[in-house]
């Protein structure tokens, strides 16, 4: 580092320094992007560790990871009947509308819940090998999409009873999962590294996800909401993320507004994450 | 081609929740690196204290030291787990770090598997570690023990599966912390045989260990550290007695 506290500082001094910083600054955050690349070369061993992960959560059990589909398929009978049932809606709207509102939620909520543990949770590993540390995040980005496998079964079985039709609208579920998975990447890195230093992190998130759940419009229609209420429509950023996959699932086309709002907290959540974590990843191995 | 170069590292650990009221003693510490409080109270562990030090293809470095001298540190910092506060770090050539003998061991895995979870951690690929794994099998001489889950494994076995493993890698740089000593004496001499191949590639070996005997056999050059910083570098041999003499022991 400079040591000029004792030194007379002359004004070309000063513009040396500052562009030396400026330069610090930028090579730290190619840096980062470098990472994210460099993570993806390594897919051979996430890919690995997420299929593992997704076995041993159900290890020694007789149909392993299709508990993930049968959880799924339990809640679309008991939830489908009764809330369609209070909600006056009839069950072919409703179902369909549950099972991929609540599929599409285990999946978001798994990526920021899983995400704020990114690094925590992979703390041996990042004392032990030098691999760069967006492997943890593809890691957990690879584990929920094949849960998500797991459970579109059911939603599958759904469009075959009720008879619907998503085609040909069912493609914008592509460039939908690519925007949500961005949004994984920079919510893994961002919360994963907050949460190596401040583990309070990892207390509030579930609390948070749990009470978003409720008022996010998954068991409900957004239409539903009135009055002031449709501020926990228009204002909650996980209902544009629910919207942007559900649309083409069940059909339809997302609208102008649910593109752009994803879009837009894409931008901004990448553009808050690359230089916070440009600055601090390297204290991660000494934070875990 | 294999180099390690380090130029004045100073590497420095915030223990965070953690404030220090408590007074310590100024006096000489046997163990440690050194302490002292940063702002607002934090404590901070000074673990390598301007440390330079540069090796190149063949050499294979001891690195002896009381507990808690940094050789760990020292290690994660060559295997770029750590950034250094200051100074520089340059390492040319693949590195293969086997710091702690149960990482990326799967204690529910059969220990075929594990190959596989920790060969693709050090950089290997699938089809690599298919043709490999016979060899590595063999290597450990664990023969059927490999279709059990590893929590039957005694922590030898373990050791000898972990070892296995990491030396087989295509690297041009390995970083062994204490951890050929876990063996018995039979996959000792096998281990030595392969470091001594693994030297002879002019590859580079860094070993931290406080058995002389192990280091005498292996290693070429030696660093004693003491609280972070550098108390002798020089040929094993001479290093072991400094060592010997400063903590009044033997040099067996």
């Amino acid at each position: 580092m400079h040591s000029q506290s004792h030194v007379k500082l002359t004004a070309q001094h000063r513009e040396w320094i500052r562009e030396e910083k400026l330069r610090t600054v930028g090579l730290n955050m190619l840096d980062v992007l470098l990472e994210i690349r460099d993570g993806w070369r390594w897919r051979e061993l996430w890919m690995t560790l997420g299929w593992r992960d997704v076995q041993t959560r159900h290890r020694r059990s007789r149909i392993g990871p299709f508990w993930n589909t049968l959880s799924l398929a339990f809640v679309a009978t008991c939830i489908g009947t009764l809330y369609g049932g209070i909600m006056a809606r009839p069950m072919s709207d409703y179902i369909p509308h549950l099972v991929t509102g609540y599929m599409i939620w285990g999946f978001l909520q798994a990526l920021v819940v899983e995400g704020k543990d990114s690094f925590a949770s992979n703390a041996a590993a990042i004392r032990e090998i030098p691999v760069p540390r967006t492997v943890y995040i593809y890691k957990l980005l690879w584990k929920n999409i094949v849960i998500l496998g797991f459970n579109s079964i059911v939603y599958l079985a759904v469009l075959a009873l009720f008879r619907v039709w998503p085609f040909p609208n069912i493609v914008l579920v592509l460039p939908a999962l690519a925007i949500v998975l961005l949004n994984g990447i920079w919510v893994g890195l961002l919360l994963g590294l907050i949460n190596v230093r401040y583990r309070d992190l990892g207390q509030l998130v579930p609390n948070a996800m749990r009470l978003a759940f409720f008022v996010t419009p998954i068991l409900w229609y957004p239409e539903d909401a009135t009055g002031f209420r449709t501020v926990f429509v228009d204002f909650n950023p996980f209902y544009y993320f629910i919207e942007i996959l559900r649309a083409p699932l069940l059909g339809q086309s997302p609208s102008t507004l649910v593109w752009g709002v994803t879009l837009a907290i894409t931008l901004i959540g990448w553009g808050i994450m690359v230089p916070v974590y440009a600055h601090w990843r390297r204290r991660i191995a000494f934070w875990v | 081609m294999a180099l390690i170069k380090l130029e004045n590292i100073t590497l420095e650990f915030p223990v965070h929740a953690l404030k220090s009221d408590r007074r310590r003693s100024s006096d000489e510490r046997p163990i440690g690196g050194q302490l002292s409080s940063g702002q607002s109270g934090q404590l901070i562990v000074r673990a390598l204290d301007q440390l330079s030090l540069t090796l190149g293809p063949g050499d294979r470095l001891a690195l002896l030291g009381h507990n808690g001298a940094g050789k760990t540190t020292l290690l994660r910092v060559m295997a770029k787990l750590y950034t250094p506060t200051h100074g520089r770090v340059t390492v040319q050539g693949r590195v293969a770090p086997l710091l702690n003998l149960s990482f990326g061991m799967d204690m529910d895995s059969t220990g075929y598997d594990n190959i596989f979870i920790r060969g693709l951690f050090l950089g290997m690929s699938k089809a690599e570690l298919k043709k490999k794994a016979d060899v590595i099998a063999e290597f450990s001489e664990l023969g059927d023990f490999l279709d059990l889950p590893m929590r039957t494994y005694s922590s030898g076995m373990r050791a000898r599966l972990a070892f296995a493993i990491s030396t087989h890698v295509e690297t041009d740089i390995l970083l062994l912390d204490e951890v050929v000593a876990t063996g018995d004496a039979r996959f000792l001499k096998k281990a030595n045989e392969k470091l001594e191949g693994f030297a002879r590639d002019s590859k580079l070996l860094v070993l931290a260990s406080h058995s002389n005997k192990v280091l005498r056999d292996l290693c070429n050059k030696a660093l004693l550290l003491e609280h972070g910083r550098v108390k002798a570098l020089g040929p094993i041999e001479e290093v072991i007695e400094t060592y010997a003499a400063s903590t009044g022991t033997d040099t067996k």
